[in-house]
């Protein structure tokens, strides 16, 4: 016998497990050995994307006859991908029904279709197993009365619909220890109001695309936020304190996000796109444990803020500034002036400074050298360009030419 | 805790010994079982690992009790380092490393052999060559369990 048929049916499903579902299911022909380990795989995978229409007849055909006959007693994972209504909703959900069937701990579901119908998977949300659930797609959220997710632990919603106004907080208040959730809305959702107060969340990204009319952030135990909403200026939103909270990205359009700033202050790391931040920036934040900041540039129409955001960071020691490839936005920076006094963790704490998509404006010019003259224990600079936009040795000339402030700090064109 | 204390001795099959830190050689989780039952002396006897095979065992464990992976900057290091550390290994070696991982009850380990084992057979072709598998269907037994699940061998 070769050496692998050898192993343990535990070894080798294990071995079965890492590859994918269609590869270890063609191991049936190997030998007699390996023709029933695959229905013990406890992970499987269906993904029809680039499928013909005979394929996806193959797929329907082996789902159809082999689930029910599949022996795992606990499905580990089942994710299943369909781009097409070739697949009937009431198969899917057949499909899906055995999968909770087993102990099913996580779930991952993708549908589309071009007729925008939408498929309701109301199985799920009794499913006291599952520890996962990502849904992406014409999925419709329609959580029934009386039902519970008492081990879901990470939530993922990608575009899908909402079946009331009220279906998401629904499901978000049958999820008592939910740690990590992430909401992508789309301009067909109608939700008015949304609440996040989850205590046990720990990580949270929202991505609102202008839908949402209110929304409440009210998670005290949040190490992560992302927020994204561009497409909306005035919001009604209300964001309590998190002092747990360790990594924030906010990529917002409104016209006052002091709220939102000021509940973010214990962060280590900070990305921060706002275009709004010029009028609004308020004058006692202090983010006495940010270490390294993020700013996007070219929705900032001052140059001058991100100095005062350096003088509210005393222990900064990254500095990254980027700019949207965006070429429409090239001239709108305002004139900078050099701050009175140095920021003290320019002084104190600055160690790297990056700036990508530099397109040697001036303004630019002036900003970056400005770091580099007072930054005494900067370690390396890194300034990315794009060749056609500021020739190389130019930018190197220029820069080159201001006197560094620190002796050791690595310099680098890109 | 003498400085003895803090090192054991572990004797492979063909009687090769290696003295390791205890924290070393605790990942596994049948050594820890081992040095909890107190008849066991501070030298080990691993009967199903060569020296070979445990040498790069200890290897492993090394590295992984050094970094305990708090920062994203090492877990991203030892990441790199077990994908380097499985690379280059031949099925033989791979598949010793698996039964030992298997055997000394290293989860970590095994996971990995195990993943290094798919990463190397991408079809099943090469699935069938890596590994030396020798067939024994009846050609036409092989053409029914195709046709059973058709969707798996469509190319």
């Amino acid at each position: 016998m070769d050496r692998i048929s050898g192993l343990s049916d535990d070894l080798m499903i294990k071995i079965l497990t890492s590859l994918p579902t269609k590869l270890a299911v063609s191991t049936s022909v190997l030998s007699k050995r390996w023709e029933c380990l695959w229905k013990w795989l406890p992970k499987l995978e269906y993904d029809d994307t680039d499928y013909s229409v005979s394929e996806r007849d193959r797929l329907r055909c082996f789902l159809d006859r082999n689930l029910p006959l599949h022996r795992a007693v606990v499905i580990e994972s089942f994710r299943l991908h369909l781009n097409n209504q070739h697949f009937k909703r009431e198969d899917i959900k057949l499909w899906l029904l055995f999968a909770v069937s087993r102990c099913l701990r996580e779930l991952e579901v993708s549908y589309s279709n071009r007729r925008k119908r939408n498929i309701s998977l109301s199985c799920l949300y009794n499913c006291k197993s599952l520890v996962i659930l990502k849904l992406k797609g014409a999925i419709v959220v329609d959580v029934p009365r009386m039902v519970f997710l008492p081990s879901l632990k990470t939530l993922e919603l990608r575009k899908v619909t909402y079946s009331d106004e009220q279906s998401l907080q629904r499901l978000l208040s049958i999820c008592p220890v939910l740690e990590d959730l992430s909401v992508e809305l789309w301009d067909g959702n109608k939700l008015g109001k949304l609440a996040f107060s989850i205590t046990s969340l720990q990580s949270l990204t929202l991505d609102l695309q202008g839908v949402l009319d209110e929304f409440l952030i009210d998670s005290p135990s949040l190490k992560y936020l992302k927020l994204k909403d561009v497409h909306k200026d005035n919001y009604s939103s209300l964001i309590g304190n998190m002092p747990e909270l360790r990594e924030g990205h906010i990529d917002v359009a409104y016209s006052d996000i002091d709220n939102i700033i000021i509940s973010i202050t214990s962060v280590k790391r900070l990305t921060l796109c706002s275009s709004a931040y010029g009028d609004n920036y308020g004058e006692d934040f202090f983010f006495n444990k940010l270490e390294h900041l993020k700013l996007c540039l070219d929705r900032f129409r001052a140059p001058d803020l991100f100095v005062r955001l350096l003088k509210d960071s005393p222990n900064l020691r990254v500095l990254d500034l980027y700019e949207m490839e965006d070429m429409d936005h090239v001239d709108d920076l305002e004139p900078w002036t050099q701050p009175s006094t140095v920021p003290e963790c320019m002084l104190s704490s600055l160690r790297i400074f990056s700036w990508s998509l530099y397109f040697g404006r001036p303004e630019e010019r002036d900003v970056a050298v400005y770091i580099l003259e007072n930054a005494p224990l900067l370690e390396t600079a890194t300034i990315s360009s794009v060749d056609w936009f500021v020739p190389k040795l130019e930018m190197i000339k220029e820069l080159s030419l201001s006197s560094l402030a620190s002796t050791t700090c690595r310099l680098v064109f890109d | 805790m003498s400085k003895s204390e803090k090192k054991i001795v572990l004797k492979s099959l063909d009687n090769e010994a290696f003295e390791v830190e205890k924290a070393v050689a605790l990942q596994s989780q049948t050594i820890w079982v081992m040095c909890e039952d107190k008849c066991v002396g501070n030298e080990i006897p691993l009967e199903n690992v060569t020296g070979q095979i445990l040498a790069k065992v200890i290897d492993y464990c090394k590295k992984h009790a050094v970094v305990d992976g708090d920062g994203d900057e090492s877990s991203e290091e030892l990441k790199n380092w077990d994908t380097e550390f499985t690379k280059n290994m031949d099925q033989s070696t791979l598949f010793n490393m698996i039964l030992a991982a298997n055997y000394l009850n290293i989860k970590s380990l095994l996971n990995l052999t195990c993943q290094a084992v798919a990463d190397k057979t991408k079809t099943i072709d090469e699935f069938h060559t890596f590994l030396n598998i020798e067939n024994n269907f009846t050609p036409e037994e092989e053409a029914q369990i195709c046709q059973e699940n058709l969707w798996a061998f469509d190319d």
